[in-house]
């Protein structure tokens, strides 16, 4: 893939298998971008920054306190007694691991309609660009996949080196529409297995009701991850080009129809109905302190990496 | 109603298309979308039975461009003026041609019965006109059909031929006379001569006939010279085969009931062989016949006649006697040829031709007489002259017909002759500069014959000088008053009967017919033994169809625009008033219609 960026000289089997590909001249904009959203607490101790709580031992100096009765004597720094002459002890702020999570939507809805730039192709190079921007500053980042039947979530393991992106782009390229979107279990699932918090990146359309989309949201948020919402919404689906009179939708999750009068009426109705679809989730989001951002597949990838992904403070 | 170009309907088959086209427009389509629960809930209305005005235009005006592409037309039927009809009916030779049962003269008979039915209304008139071998008004213009009908039914075909480019031209000839609508019917085989288109342009062709098999007798010759016994004459018969394929076939020629030659024969398309036979008994009618299977069986006889043969009784008179043993040795050599003894001269009865050698004739001679080297009177004759070159002869005359002289040359000695007002020359000679009358006949009162050569001086036996003595042999042959009372002769070609008064004709079929008074010639129209009874005497014409074009019995090919059809009747005419035009404006109002509305449509939708 960018094997040229990396220090892994891309194998046979590489080329074979299906992967997912980003544009050479993206990668070189990618290296210059790094996630600056603050970064959740983080328990375990790594090379990435992170807040945490001031400990007595560390590289880099918090602060000092005033000694405690009982405290270990060897954390006393006596160079500050000899010129306050008061007992102080000097606490530190320790690098922690804060991984980044890169939840990606696999529901049907995310390849309707078929074609060739469908939401799920989008996503999976979205988050195969937001890997490759983690591991290329060695952050670990892992991917997850939800959809599917009952809910599945799979998840990759934790790549920690940039010569791992190539790994990424392989666990995503296997990533096919399936199933119906219940995310929010599906999000469940994600957080079945102990994680240290990170950040929490979740792509999806969203063609969910919004309470759906809140809950799953809110689980992220409540086990301490810095979550972002990346929506995808085109303006096609804002504004569908369909032709006039009687028309059957299918929807492409449940293969439900509906047949509908098309006409400048029901046209209205409809593009008032997902905006307000998503007003609403943009309101769910800011009001759990979450990230939100609105990303136009049509655009194009390096419109949503350079330009709304930065502006909403994601990456920088 | 009718369609110019029915072909053209099958453009209708693009009706197919549109209907499939709209088919698959009026399908329900179907969208899948990511999410319903987004989408308003708005059933459409019930559906109800419309009308799809867009898709009833496009029919309507495939349709009208379809019908305009086939050309449509309808006849209307509209009194017309009335109308003058002129048939033409051939009834040459080879409108005997078998053709089905009957004949090709028959079909055209028929033909024309049903055109007089069919076509001719009340008020016209009709005139009928016979093609033979002069073109005859049987039925000048009339209004009486059934007059013309009658004429039909009598009219029989004859044995010889025509020419339908003079028939044409006498029907233009009404046509110039009369006032109003002409049609000239034209019911023809067309076979035997190149089809006149220019005279058909507007007329109406109804051909007949089919095939080309026809094997024909084209001559019956017998070839016996003047005074020949006939048991040492020959004859030949020459037999053509005029189809596209070898005929084979089987000929017989009999004399008095006597078969004198019997021969079957294949001919190659084209060929044309001749049989001779040497075989004659003696004088009488040769008939020659053909067994074959052929179309046209008119060709198939033919007649010739072995003439019985007299002896010449030839009076010499002559001061001089060097040459006698040469005229008696010529005399030996024709065998018919007698020499009446020198005192002849007395008794004219017993003498057919006179032969005045050097000796002037009497005035009173009023039997044939030949005159040789006459000596100079300064009335009939200029002078001795010698080494006269032959200048030329006259080869239209009997005399000279069939042969030419090869005298010797330059006469040594010859007798300028003066050319009587009623006498046509024979010789004439070129002295220096100075052309000479050399010989004349004439045949004012007896026939004469004036030859300014020496018969003696020349010397008739002579290698050198045997044109001389057929000359002088064939100008007693000439000279012959007698005729011979049986001829043969070709049906279609003019007999004189000048001069011979009141003369009855037996035609072949027993009937008699007088002909009128002061006639010029007959025409034999048919085949057979034909007798003229005219003061006392008796001729016998033995006439065979010799006509290599009636003979040809291959139709011409009548192009499809002269070939008549069925357009009118009798008392109305049909006006064919196109429809094409009208047809394509509406197509083409159709089309502009379902443009605006399409377009109309089109707006409406737009949301």
């Amino acid at each position: 893939m960018w094997g040229k960026r990396t220090a892994r000289t891309p194998q046979a089997s590489d080329q074979a298998a299906p992967t997912v590909s980003l544009p050479l001249s993206l990668l070189g904009k990618l290296d210059r971008l790094q996630f600056i959203l603050p970064r959740p607490t983080a328990l375990r101790e790594g090379t990435v920054r992170a807040r945490s709580a001031p400990a007595a031992h560390g590289f880099e100096v918090h602060g000092y306190r005033a000694y405690s009765w009982g405290e270990d004597l060897r954390h006393l720094d006596w160079n500050a007694y000899a010129r306050t002459g008061e007992l102080l002890v000097r606490v530190f702020r320790a690098e922690r691991e804060s991984a980044t999570y890169l939840l990606l939507d696999t529901s049907s809805s995310m390849a309707a309609p078929e074609t060739a730039n469908s939401n799920l192709g989008f996503g999976r190079q979205l988050v195969a660009a937001l890997a490759y921007v983690c591991l290329r500053r060695h952050e670990p980042v892992s991917v997850a996949l939800l959809g599917g039947e009952a809910a599945r979530c799979d998840r990759s393991p934790l790549w920690r080196h940039r010569q791992q992106s190539l790994e990424a782009a392989r666990f995503l390229a296997v990533a096919r529409p399936s199933g119906r979107a219940d995310v929010a279990a599906a999000v469940a699932s994600f957080l079945d297995v102990a994680l240290h918090p990170g950040i929490a990146v979740l792509v999806s359309d969203f063609f969910y009701p919004v309470e759906q989309a809140a809950r799953a949201l809110g689980l992220l948020r409540a086990r301490g991850f810095a979550v972002v919402a990346v929506h995808l919404l085109r303006e096609s689906d804002v504004d569908p080009t369909l032709s006039g009179g009687v028309v059957t939708l299918r929807d492409a999750e449940t293969g439900e129809e509906r047949t509908l009068h098309w006409n400048a009426r029901t046209r209205a109705m409809y593009r008032q109905a997902i905006e307000r679809h998503a007003q609403a989730l943009r309101a769910c989001c800011h009001d759990q302190g979450l990230y939100y951002v609105r990303v136009d597949p049509d655009a194009g990838l390096e419109a949503a990496l350079l330009g709304a992904l930065p502006q909403a403070g994601i990456v920088g | 109603m009718g369609l110019a170009e029915p072909l053209a309907l099958s453009f209708g088959a693009l009706a197919g298309i549109l209907l499939y086209l709209h088919w698959q427009a009026r399908r329900k389509r179907t969208y899948v979308v990511p999410a319903l629960f987004l989408w308003p809930n708005e059933p459409p209305p019930p559906r109800r039975h419309r009308w799809d005005w867009l898709l009833l235009l496009q029919l309507v005006a495939l349709a009208a461009l379809v019908v305009a592409l086939a050309q449509p037309f309808v006849e209307q039927a509209v009194p017309r003026a009335h109308m003058h009809h002129v048939l033409v009916v051939d009834r040459t030779a080879s409108m005997q041609t078998r053709l089905g049962t009957g004949t090709r003269f028959q079909a055209a008979v028929a033909e024309a019965q049903r055109y007089l039915a069919e076509e001719v209304g009340a008020g016209d008139t009709v005139a009928l006109i016979a093609l033979g071998e002069e073109p005859e008004v049987l039925v000048p213009p009339t209004a009486d059909a059934a007059r013309v009908g009658q004429a039909l039914r009598e009219l029989v075909p004859y044995d010889s031929a025509g020419s339908l480019a003079q028939a044409l031209a006498l029907a233009r000839s009404l046509q110039s006379e009369i006032r109003g609508g002409f049609r000239l019917a034209v019911f023809s085989d067309f076979a035997d001569a190149p089809l006149p288109e220019a005279a058909l342009a507007d007329a109406k062709v109804f051909p007949v006939g089919e095939g080309d098999r026809n094997l024909a007798i084209t001559a019956v010759e017998v070839h016996q010279r003047p005074w020949q016994p006939a048991r040492d004459a020959r004859a030949s018969v020459r037999v053509r085969n005029y189809g596209s394929e070898p005929s084979h076939g089987l000929l017989l020629a009999e004399v008095r009931g006597q078969v004198v030659l019997r021969t079957g024969f294949t001919l190659a398309p084209g060929e044309e062989q001749s049989f001779l036979t040497e075989l004659l008994p003696g004088p009488g009618e040769l008939v020659a016949s053909l067994v074959a299977d052929d179309l046209l069986p008119v060709d198939n006889v033919a007649w010739a006649w072995v003439a019985e043969t007299q002896p010449l009784r030839v009076c010499f008179v002559s001061p001089q006697t060097e040459r006698w043993s040469d005229l008696e040795t010529l005399a030996t050599a024709t065998g018919t040829l007698r020499w009446l003894p020198r005192t002849c001269a007395h008794n004219q009865s017993d003498t057919d031709v006179f032969v005045f050698h050097r000796a002037q004739p009497p005035e009173d001679v009023h039997v044939p007489a030949l005159v040789l080297a006459p000596p100079p009177d300064g009335r009939r004759t200029r002078g001795r002259l010698r080494d006269v070159a032959l200048a030329g002869w006259n080869p239209e005359h009997p005399v000279f017909a069939g042969w030419s002289p090869a005298f010797p040359m330059p006469f040594a000695q010859v007798q300028e002759l003066v050319l009587p007002p009623d006498a046509v020359p024979l010789l004439w000679g070129r002295a220096g500069e100075r052309t000479v009358l050399l010989g004349w006949a004439t045949e004012r009162e007896a026939r004469q014959v004036w030859l300014g050569v020496d018969a003696v001086s020349e010397s008739l036996l002579a290698p050198d000088a045997f044109s001389l003595a057929v000359t002088v042999l064939q100008s007693l042959a000439w000279l012959d008053p007698r005729e011979q009372p049986v001829r043969s002769w070709s049906a279609g070609k003019p007999f004189p009967v000048a001069g011979l008064g009141e003369v009855e004709v037996t035609l072949p079929d027993g009937a008699r017919q007088q002909l009128p008074q002061g006639g010029i010639a007959y025409v034999p129209h048919w085949r057979g033994r034909y007798e003229f009874h005219h003061g006392g005497r008796s001729t016998i014409l033995l006439v065979s169809a010799y006509d290599a074009g009636e003979a040809n019995i291959a139709p011409q090919p009548v192009p499809a625009s002269l070939r008549a059809g069925s357009e009118s009747d009798g008392a109305t005419a049909k006006q064919r008033v196109d429809w094409a035009r009208t047809f394509l404006l509406a197509g083409l109002v159709a089309l502009a219609l379902e443009a605006w509305l399409a377009r109309a449509r089109a707006q409406e939708r737009l949301v």
